[in-house]
């Protein structure tokens, strides 16, 4: 693996600790959600003092921006709406003035308010990052023994406050924040120097989808963002998929991409699926250096909250990359033929696990049997009350959910093996050829100009 | 004269005026990750058939009908029938072409006519079929 890349594993929910435990060794870091951390810094710090020590928290200082009722939630007794308490525990560790503004006034913090708080608020990050899951392992009985052969955990990078852009923001607005993000960075990386400290910093730049066509945001990086004090640069970009986006989309984050490289920096992709990845690989001409992947997700996310929706079986189809519904993924397997009756379903399992998936996942489910594909799409019928009444729908059981993510967590393994081992045109050549045999029409069209622009 | 029907009220007159013989009608039968509107099951051919009701967009209907045929020996929309003997002629030529079975609902008489029926579907998988009929049994059983 080449030394410089970090590879990154989310860890949303108590849910995912199964999976993560399994694959630990797959990944360099774990990366958190600071709400998440405030909410159970206990559980986070057992999490890694035993299994990961290296891990990185994302301080999400965005939610001071948005509209108040992207951190509400409503009480089911009392139907009024209150700040997530995730959201409120990981507001106790900021400067005061935060949660007074979003809990009382109800409005987000303007970039003056911000600007007036932001000593307090880079020290209070930086000491959240460092310090707070610390504070739950001097509570516990293997702290001693941690210190004794001294390999605490300890963050694998740590990550400045920063601000998003939105589409909606005038020009002078986005001037106002993107100068909030680098006066953070400065102070952020100046204030580690002072605690004589030397953990690699991050920058991290959040934009609207829309903002990666503004015809001056890499003049802007160029101009912000050129500074010494830090190595990494997290991207996240709003429901974004570098596969999936329009061609004017894919050019824009080439630039991007490029300018980044050119200053020296080390972008890494926040939410990342194949595509991040094969950015990784070493010989292509723009380059990312890391891809943060969850365990039920890894591609695209959008930065404020949206309907979770309901739940659905989910399959990972390693040869096109990408997620699916299960019956989309079966719909595949049928039109190549998985499932005729011309071979038998041992045959068919042979040419699976040859063509379409060899992980231990799929050994361990399909065996010699094709049918037992089945066992991805294992689901509960449950009751939903529709405008017209009782409507039956199904849902995942939780086994099913658990080999979906070991299934789609062997396959990433797989990737970063494949991005890491074999020549960029055998790599391109590979992703044209499946999206070519399994791909939609409207699929086919997007890698191939992927591969234009990514891979010329 | 014509009334205004939704497409629940339309499958209710369906479930009051059809009978097909050796044939269990079974509302919102959850595939994958919808529902079916209602499925046709024959104990005796041991058939399933999906049946999606549109008042309007037809070809909404096909699309949902065809999007589980997977799961279905055949399937079929029941939509209302058009004022026009073309665009009549327009729904079964395009149902005709791809297999599905059409039944137009008169909304003056209250009454239905199968003017298409369908073809087996090629592409079956008869363990997602076979788990449809686990739950119709399972529902029947409930049901007693």
């Amino acid at each position: 693996m080449q030394s410089d890349i970090i590879k990154m594993l989310r860890y949303n929910t108590g849910t995912d600790k199964k999976a993560f435990v399994a694959f630990k060794e797959s990944f360099d870091a774990v990366i958190f959600n600071a709400t998440i951390v405030a909410y159970s810094g206990s559980a986070i710090a057992d999490l890694v003092s035993v299994y990961k020590n290296q891990y990185i928290i994302d301080p999400q200082t965005h939610i001071m921006q948005h509209d108040i009722m992207a951190i509400m939630s409503k009480d089911k007794k009392t139907g009024q709406y209150d700040i997530k308490r995730s959201v409120k525990k990981y507001l106790d560790q900021l400067p005061g003035s935060v949660m007074n503004i979003l809990e009382k006034e109800k409005r987000p913090l303007s970039t003056l308010e911000i600007n007036s708080i932001m000593d307090e608020l880079v020290k209070n990050v930086f000491e959240f990052e460092t310090q707070y899951v610390n504070s739950f392992i001097k509570k516990k009985e293997y702290d001693k023994y941690l210190r004794y052969v001294n390999v605490g955990p300890k963050p694998k990078v740590v990550i400045a406050p920063y601000f998003m852009l939105k589409k909606e923001m005038t020009e002078n607005q986005i001037l106002e924040y993107i100068e909030l993000n680098r006066k953070c960075l400065e102070k952020f990386s100046l204030y580690q120097e002072k605690q004589e400290l030397h953990y690699p910093v991050a920058a991290q730049l959040v934009i609207d989808r829309e903002i990666l066509k503004n015809k001056d945001l890499c003049g802007l990086i160029k101009e912000y963002y050129n500074y010494d004090g830090y190595e990494y640069i997290f991207l996240w970009i709003s429901d974004f998929s570098s596969f999936e986006c329009s061609l004017e989309e894919k050019k824009k984050y080439y630039d991007l991409l490029k300018t980044l490289n050119q200053m020296g920096k080390k972008p890494l992709m926040a939410y990342g699926g194949y595509d991040s990845i094969l950015l990784t690989q070493v010989q292509m001409p723009v380059r990312l250096f890391g891809v943060a992947q969850s365990v039920g997700y890894g591609e695209a996310r959008s930065i404020t909250p949206v309907g979770g929706g309901l739940p659905v079986n989910k399959y990972y189809f390693y040869p096109l990359h990408r997620r699916m519904r299960f019956d989309e993924a079966l719909g595949i397997l049928m039109e190549n033929g998985y499932f005729s009756s011309e071979k038998s379903n041992a045959e068919h399992a042979d040419d699976y696990y040859a063509e379409i998936c060899n992980c231990e996942q799929c050994k361990k489910i399909i065996k010699n049997d094709i049918d037992n594909f089945r066992v991805y799409n294992e689901s509960i019928p449950y009751t939903v009350n529709a405008r017209y009444g009782e409507i039956k729908r199904n849902r995942p059981t939780t086994e099913a959910t658990l080999v979906a993510a070991f299934h789609f967590l062997f396959c990433k393994n797989n990737e970063w093996e494949q991005v890491n081992n074999e020549d960029r045109q055998e790599l391109i050549h590979q992703l044209l050829s499946n999206n070519k045999r399994y791909g939609s029409r409207e699929s086919q069209k997007q890698i191939e100009e992927w591969c234009d622009i990514f891979a010329r | 004269m014509e009334i205004n029907i939704s497409e629940e009220e339309q499958r209710k007159y369906f479930l009051d005026k059809w009978k097909e013989k050796d044939t269990q009608y079974i509302c919102e039968v959850p595939v994958f990750c919808r529902s079916i509107d209602l499925v046709k099951y024959n104990k005796k051919e041991n058939t399933v058939c999906a049946v999606e009701f549109k008042t309007r967009n037809w070809k909404r209907a096909v699309e949902q009908a065809m999007s589980t045929a997977i799961s279905f020996d055949y399937v079929e929309i029941c939509v209302r029938k058009p004022k026009t003997v073309k665009a009549q002629q327009t729904i079964k030529e395009y149902c005709q072409a791809v297999g599905v079975g059409v039944y137009f609902f008169d909304t003056s008489a209250l009454d239905f006519e199968h003017i298409l029926m369908p073809e087996k579907v090629e592409k079956i998988w008869n363990v997602q079929k076979a788990q449809v009929i686990d739950f119709i049994l399972k529902e029947d059983t409930y049901a007693k």
